[in-house]
């Protein structure tokens, strides 16, 4: 990436207010301070709306980062939200998009780290790299367990060329994740309509078929979670089980429309087979269910940035 | 050593100068503005260079040329691989990215260099493509495969997968039976025929189709988006050029007709910029009319996107373009909504030379579909005239029949040439070895006059093509090998004429060939077949039925009439020759493209 290219951080936000004071002060301690800074206000019904406007009027970066609020009429989820704030980096003519939500917060070096990493892996790899994505630790400093990019089965190719901070991978979760331009005038956005879960896996997944991405693990995110653990299907309760729903729709509309009918089936047997051994109340595992279902019918179109969203 | 390394290089960047448009201190085309080399030629190992043929000198300069053309600035590293006579040269489609022809098949280059474009852009040029859904993964390597100078399309088809079983079953009755088979061709001729009369939808791919209330509906194609990308403005001192679009460049009539339009755009004092879009080996690469232009023989899938042609945008900023002529170029055909959406001024003109009956109608067929994007269509005969003016309505205007008299052919000064052997009567059949000349039916007459005349007959066949296995395998079966002389294409024609006494036509379909010219202006007598239009040239007397066991029948009895009153070879020579002299007072193809181009130039 040359000096003249453009980068625009990308934050979305949902009434966690001091979670994404925590954001903006890292993304101002960056050595390598982005070109712009979107934040999406995902319609919160806290105190961000007012924050966010006193916070553009008193910026004390305003000289280097063009900041911008977008708020949107209604909450669309983390989806909705990323969808919304790339499709503005686009239209400002950012080079790439660093997107992130509103409890990641990036170490100083982190994009200065990013940027690097991504060089080195185009000057290997050739210019279609798709993303390159930050190594998420816990706030104690452990991984952080839901994080965790998927490595390819080449994963060391660019280590065993001397760049041992990149790992070559081909899924990762939208916590700081690096995404050209180009990307997304050619594989488009994330799919707004699925609100929340699996979007950041599909669009990885996406953008990487014919490249991969690569993790950069020199390039460090905090992940202020509530609790370090990752995630399955026998862990569904009452109080998640409404991300769990839009996880199983998701997944399945992916797993059916775009990889075939086999895995389909077999993602509908491992949900089933997750929450039987998990003891999942037997109402909520119906409302899985209904939730593969509704998958069948459930397969958004790409939404590409260059074109107007249809109206 | 370094002193034979200079002059290597001297000789091969003079070389290049020349055939790229420097200028021509002893050519008569020395109006010819000076073209840019878009490539660092500095890069290129000089001794490589001149172990090269010309040929593959010019289709490696094509290569290097496109690939410059659509990657401005960027250095690339380039592998040639010398392939086999069964494959056709990939010198810029999707194969010399991703290397599927080349090194994913084994091949080892036998030279690597990096190379520098030195096209200034003028838009942004795209690194990332698409081939279909699938992404092309630009490592920054091309791999360009070229092929021995001998490779032959017959070559490439010995190679090919087996055929299918109805092909192979259509291939048995056809050499086994090819008078009987012939009635089912020609009763599928009768249906293609009239399907030709039905009307042809317009050219509607999504492409042309701009977004009904712009900026309200996003514009996707089989999953991917539309790509707006308008050509920057042409860079200073441009040079003046026009676009001829052609098929390939190898033997056909109409590539005759483009390589003399080539001509004719450097006699106009522009710069020709020669685009094919066909495998093939493309042997007249090498022919004069492509010293001084700018050939880029294209091969699809070429790098592209929804909405946007790297390769024409970079010509257009590149080159003064001052219109194109398309000769058969699918290619072309497709993008000419391109040309019109962002340079509507410049003019397009396509030749068309017969109605097609395969292909649903083949190239006529598209110029129609393509209409509303085309300002002239020059045909070269009634027929085709008659079929697109009365058949399918194209405005009158844009229709003009200017035969292609004075380029083969000079009626002007011609004479009856006496038969040149006075026991055997040669026939000649000159034409390329496929399907539409009906080679077969040539050698039916063959057979049937050495078995009526045994030694009174001899024949000649030039040309070459997909058919001749089959031809081969029909003199072996009918024992024509001691009578029957074949000869390349690459061999003179004029030689063919000197050593026959009538010509014989025997194709399916025809516009009026060049070949019938050719010949009634070498002083021999025709006999065709009466198709498309060439009861123009040939009286009555020389006119054949369409079917092939009448055709056979009646070459026969005219052949053997010939042979035996040398007077009627010489009236129905004499008929021919006024119905060609007649025909000569239209404008020639020629005196209207030069005036063509006049204008285009000024």
């Amino acid at each position: 990436m040359t000096k003249k290219n453009k980068v625009a951080a990308v934050v979305v936000t949902f009434n966690r207010l001091e979670k994404l004071k925590n954001v903006l002060h890292s993304l101002e301690s960056q050595t390598r301070l982005p070109d712009q800074l979107i934040v999406v206000d995902n319609a919160s019904t806290d105190d961000t709306a007012e924050y966010l406007e006193e916070y553009k009027r008193n910026f004390s970066l305003a000289d280097s980062i063009d900041l911008v609020v977008v708020t949107l009429p209604e909450n669309v989820g983390g989806a909705g939200g990323f969808s919304a704030g790339m499709r503005k980096s686009y239209e400002l003519g950012a080079d790439f998009a660093w997107i992130f939500d509103d409890d990641g917060y990036p170490e100083p070096q982190a994009l200065e780290k990013l940027v690097e990493g991504y060089d080195a892996a185009v000057s290997e790899l050739g210019p279609d790299v798709p993303f390159a994505c930050s190594m998420v630790d816990y706030i104690d400093g452990t991984i952080s367990e839901m994080n965790n990019p998927i490595t390819t089965w080449d994963w060391g190719r660019l280590q065993a060329k001397g760049h041992t901070n990149l790992v070559l991978v081909n899924r990762c979760s939208f916590v700081s994740v690096l995404v050209p331009r180009w990307v997304m005038e050619a594989y488009g956005l994330p799919y707004k309509e699925y609100f929340i879960w699996f979007d950041d896996a599909e669009y990885t997944l996406r953008i990487s078929k014919a490249c991969p991405g690569v993790e950069v693990t020199d390039s460090v995110v905090l992940h202020d979670m509530g609790e370090n653990k990752g995630v399955n299907f026998s862990m569904i309760d009452e109080k998640n089980a409404w991300k769990f729903s839009y996880g199983v729709r998701n997944e399945g509309s992916y797993r059916l429309h775009h990889q075939g009918i086999l895995h389909f089936v077999l993602f509908c047997g491992n949900v089933w087979n997750q929450m039987r051994h998990g003891n999942v109340d037997r109402r909520l595992r119906r409302t899985m269910y209904k939730q593969m279902l509704k998958s069948i019918r459930f397969n958004p179109q790409i939404d590409f940035p260059q074109n107007k969203p249809v109206i | 050593m370094r002193l034979r390394f200079t002059e290597l290089f001297r000789d091969w960047r003079q070389g290049v100068l020349r055939r790229l448009g420097g200028v021509f201190v002893d050519s008569p085309f020395c109006t010819i503005p000076s073209m840019r080399i878009f490539f660092d030629e500095s890069s290129l190992p000089a001794d490589f260079w001149s172990s090269l043929s010309s040929r593959q000198q010019r289709l490696l300069e094509g290569a290097l040329n496109y690939h410059s053309l659509i990657q401005p600035g960027r250095t690339l590293e380039y592998r040639i691989y010398m392939g086999e006579k069964w494959q056709y040269p990939r010198l810029c489609d999707v194969s010399t990215v991703d290397g599927s022809c080349t090194a994913n098949s084994g091949m080892k280059p036998v030279v690597t260099f990096r190379m520098t474009s030195h096209v200034e852009n003028q838009s942004e040029y795209p690194l990332h493509y698409f081939n279909g859904n699938r992404q092309l993964v630009d490592s920054g390597v091309r791999h360009i495969l070229l092929t021995p100078d001998d490779a032959t399309d017959a070559d490439v088809q010995a190679r090919w997968p087996r055929a299918s079983i109805k092909r192979r079953v259509y291939q048995s009755c056809e050499q086994r039976a090819p008078v009987a088979f012939d009635y089912v061709r020609e009763a599928l001729r009768i249906e293609r025929e009239h399907h030709t009369m039905q009307p042809i939808p317009l050219y509607s791919a999504f492409e042309s189709e701009p977004p009904r209330v712009p900026g309200t509906r996003p514009l996707v194609v089989n999953g991917l988006p539309w790509w707006e990308c308008p050509p920057g403005p042409k860079v200073e001192g441009a040079p003046k050029a026009v676009i001829i679009a052609m098929h390939w460049l190898q033997s056909g009539g109409a590539e005759r007709w483009g390589m003399e339009t080539i001509r004719l755009v450097k006699e106009a004092g522009m710069l020709p910029i020669v685009i094919t879009d066909r495998d093939s080996q493309q042997p007249w690469i090498t022919s004069s009319e492509c010293d001084g232009a700018l050939v880029l023989p294209l091969i699809r899938p070429l790098q592209e996107r929804v909405g946007d042609i790297p390769i024409l945008r970079a010509l257009f900023e590149q080159f003064d373009v001052r219109g194109i002529a398309i000769h058969h170029c699918q290619w072309m055909y497709d993008r000419l909504w391109w040309v019109k959406k962002y340079f509507p001024h410049v003019p397009v003109v396509d030749s068309l030379h017969i109605v097609e009956y395969v292909m649903q109608g083949g190239y006529p067929r598209e110029a129609i579909a393509h209409d509303r994007w085309i300002d002239l269509h020059h045909v070269i005969s009634p027929q085709i005239e008659h079929w697109m003016v009365d058949v399918h309505h194209i405005d009158p205007k844009k229709v003009v029949d200017a035969p292609l008299i004075g380029m083969t052919a000079d009626p002007s000064d011609m004479s009856f040439r006496p038969r040149c052997n006075g026991k055997a009567l040669t026939v000649l059949f000159v034409g390329r070895i496929t399907r539409q000349k009906r080679p077969e039916a040539f050698l039916l007459t063959a057979r049937e006059l050495q078995r009526k005349y045994p030694g009174r007959f001899r024949f000649i066949m030039q040309g070459s093509g997909e058919m001749e296995p089959f031809v081969d395998g029909l003199i072996a079966k009918y024992g024509l090998g001691r009578i029957v002389e074949r000869r390349p294409d690459k061999l003179p024609v004029s030689q063919a004429y000197e050593q026959s006494d009538v010509l014989l036509v025997t194709s399916i379909n025809e516009g009026i060939t060049l070949t019938a010219m050719e010949a009634i202006s070498e002083g021999i007598p025709v006999l065709s077949a009466n198709v498309g239009s060439q009861k123009t040239l040939i009286p009555p007397q020389g006119l054949l039925p369409r079917r092939t066991d009448s055709l056979v029948g009646c070459a026969t009895r005219s052949l053997a009439h010939i042979l035996e009153n040398e007077n009627d070879r010489e009236r129905l020579w004499l008929a021919e020759r006024d119905r060609l002299s007649a025909f000569a007072q239209l404008q020639s193809a020629d005196s209207l493209f030069r005036d063509l181009f006049a204008k285009w130039s000024m």
